[in-house]
């Protein structure tokens, strides 16, 4: 038994040395909050200008279970979508063929 | 001491032993390689139906619209038809998030339309985000550049980027379209942790800016060609790879339009750019269903549109035939054919109910584009299917074949003569 702890201790301190940090996920930088305003601002400003739908369907479309809906900015003349919760992101309408962009 | 040191090393190699990269990362011996390649010469043979209907009479091409015999297949399948309907069409409630919500269905057979449907506010002209089935738009870029000479399957990724090891350099496009580049990346929209997921950091976080560069600064985890990792990653570096190897970004802008789009006559597309200015090959590209349609039948007929080769031949066959140089378990060259390579070299339907020859573009939230060769149909369903248990690919292809074999069967027997 004291052989089969030692056993384990050692495995645990030599597992992560051979092993290395290639099997661990690793963590991006930015927080989800970034993340989500990236996905709120480009995806509905393609819902809007590049899908056509309008601005209820997208709103459905873009709402995120895991983070509040942000507060919207749509200029739908200059084609662009602002995104705000803490923080801010914006996406525009580019062209016919290359869609939208984030900034 | 000893006996410490044994029980040690026992548990060690248990542990080693459930982290299976750690194997692949040593790669294979060159006589496992060897047999592999000995396999992929058997496999990439022409289905014999595939044979047979290329070059074949009959068959129609479409001009600014497909021709439709929706109403005749209708009429000579109901219950096919039906069948069809009840299955993609089904919800009372458009707006619960858990169910079918298909927002287009097209089928074409023998170059015409037999089917067409749309919902939830879509329409014709209503272009839809592909996401993954981009990928085989990436393929077709690609092709379209090898084709010129431009690019190489056999071009190192070290041609056109700096990597952070020599080792990087053994990454070829080859493996890129096989997704097998052997760089880390979590693949994964929902469920697990935002922050870990590499797809959603390059769409929208630290990697959104210039995406192939943020792909290639992932650590090698596998010796390039020698496992498969699915990654939205990988093909944003072909894209990268066709935009360096143009090197202008007017001639790139315009590439696929100019090789593709315009001689198929696919006008509702949309492809999105990151802001370095690459296609974003892997998810991003927007068009209707009836584009979509004519796309999967360049591939049907080859490369082919009204007797001119778009594509070549032999880019259709390395793209859409299953390959085992990058593994044991693998699609061809951004596209998924339905026959998969199993571990023992046999070979395993991924849809039981659609013929071995098919081959598909699939996309998150069950976007599919399905190409039976045997059968000469392509099919396109679009959707929002946020509970992807709901949509089976299989059922949807045994569907749309048992429509338009009751109906094809039904005029051979002339039930309206």
């Amino acid at each position: 038994m004291k052989h089969l702890i030692l056993a384990l201790i050692i495995s645990a301190f030599t597992l992560p040395a051979v092993s290395g940090p290639k099997n661990r996920p690793r963590k991006y930088k930015g927080n989800i909050i970034q993340l989500a305003l990236g996905w709120h601002a480009k995806e509905m400003c393609s819902c809007l200008f590049v899908v056509g739908q309008d601005e209820e369907y997208c709103k459905q479309y873009v709402s995120l279970k895991q983070v509040p809906n942000p507060i919207w900015t749509l200029d739908k003349e200059k084609k662009t979508v602002k995104v705000k919760f803490i923080k801010e992101r914006e996406a525009w309408h580019v062209s016919e063929r290359k869609g939208c962009v984030l900034l | 001491m000893i006996r410490t040191l044994t029980v040690a090393l026992l548990a060690l190699s248990f542990s080693l032993s459930a982290h299976s990269s750690f194997f692949k990362r040593k790669g294979l011996s060159n006589k496992e390689l060897k047999l592999q390649l000995d396999q992929v010469k058997q496999i990439p043979e022409i289905p014999r139906a595939w044979k047979r209907s290329y070059g074949r009479t009959g068959a129609d091409w479409p001009r600014l619209r497909w021709k439709s015999e929706k109403s005749l297949y209708k009429r000579l399948n109901r219950k096919g038809y039906r069948a069809l309907d009840n299955y993609l069409f089904n919800e009372n409630d458009p707006t619960d998030l858990t169910g079918m919500r298909t927002d287009g269905v097209i089928i074409i057979h023998g170059g015409r339309k037999i089917y067409e449907r749309y919902a939830r506010g879509h329409k014709r002209n209503s272009k839809h985000l592909m996401w993954s089935i981009s990928k085989t738009f990436t393929n077709g870029l690609a092709g379209a550049a090898v084709a010129e000479g431009k690019l190489k399957v056999t071009d190192s990724v070290c041609k056109f980027y700096e990597v952070p090891t020599p080792e990087n350099c053994d990454s070829t496009l080859h493996d890129f379209l096989h997704w097998s580049s052997g760089l880390y990346w979590l693949e994964g929209y929902e469920g697990g942790s935002p922050r870990t997921s590499s797809v959603l950091a390059m769409l929208y976080g630290i990697g959104q800016k210039a995406m192939a560069p943020f792909v290639l600064d992932h650590k090698l985890v596998a010796t390039p060609g020698m496992a498969r990792r699915y990654s939205t990653g990988d093909t944003n570096v072909i894209s990268g790879m066709v935009q360096k190897a143009y090197n202008n970004q007017d001639v790139y802008d315009d590439l696929p339009w100019k090789k593709i789009f315009n001689k198929i006559g696919i006008r509702n597309v949309t492809w999105e750019q990151d802001p370095s200015g690459t296609f974003i090959g892997g998810s991003n590209l927007y068009i209707t269903p009836s584009d979509l349609t004519r796309y999967g039948y360049l591939f049907l007929n080859q490369g082919k549109w009204r007797g001119r080769q778009v594509l070549p031949k032999a880019w259709v066959h390395y793209s859409t035939l299953p390959d085992l140089t990058a593994g044991k378990t693998i699609g061809g060259a951004q596209w998924w054919p339905n026959r998969i390579v199993q571990e023992d070299g046999s070979i395993k339907l991924d849809s039981p109910d659609i013929p071995a020859d098919a081959f598909m573009g699939l996309g998150h939230w069950s976007q599919v584009l399905l190409i039976i060769p045997s059968h000469d149909i392509v099919a396109v369903r679009t959707g929002d299917t946020r509970d992807e248990s709901k949509f089976s690919r299989n059922e949807f292809g045994k569907l749309v074949i048992d429509y338009v074999e009751g109906a094809v069967e039904r005029s051979h027997r002339g039930f309206f003569k």
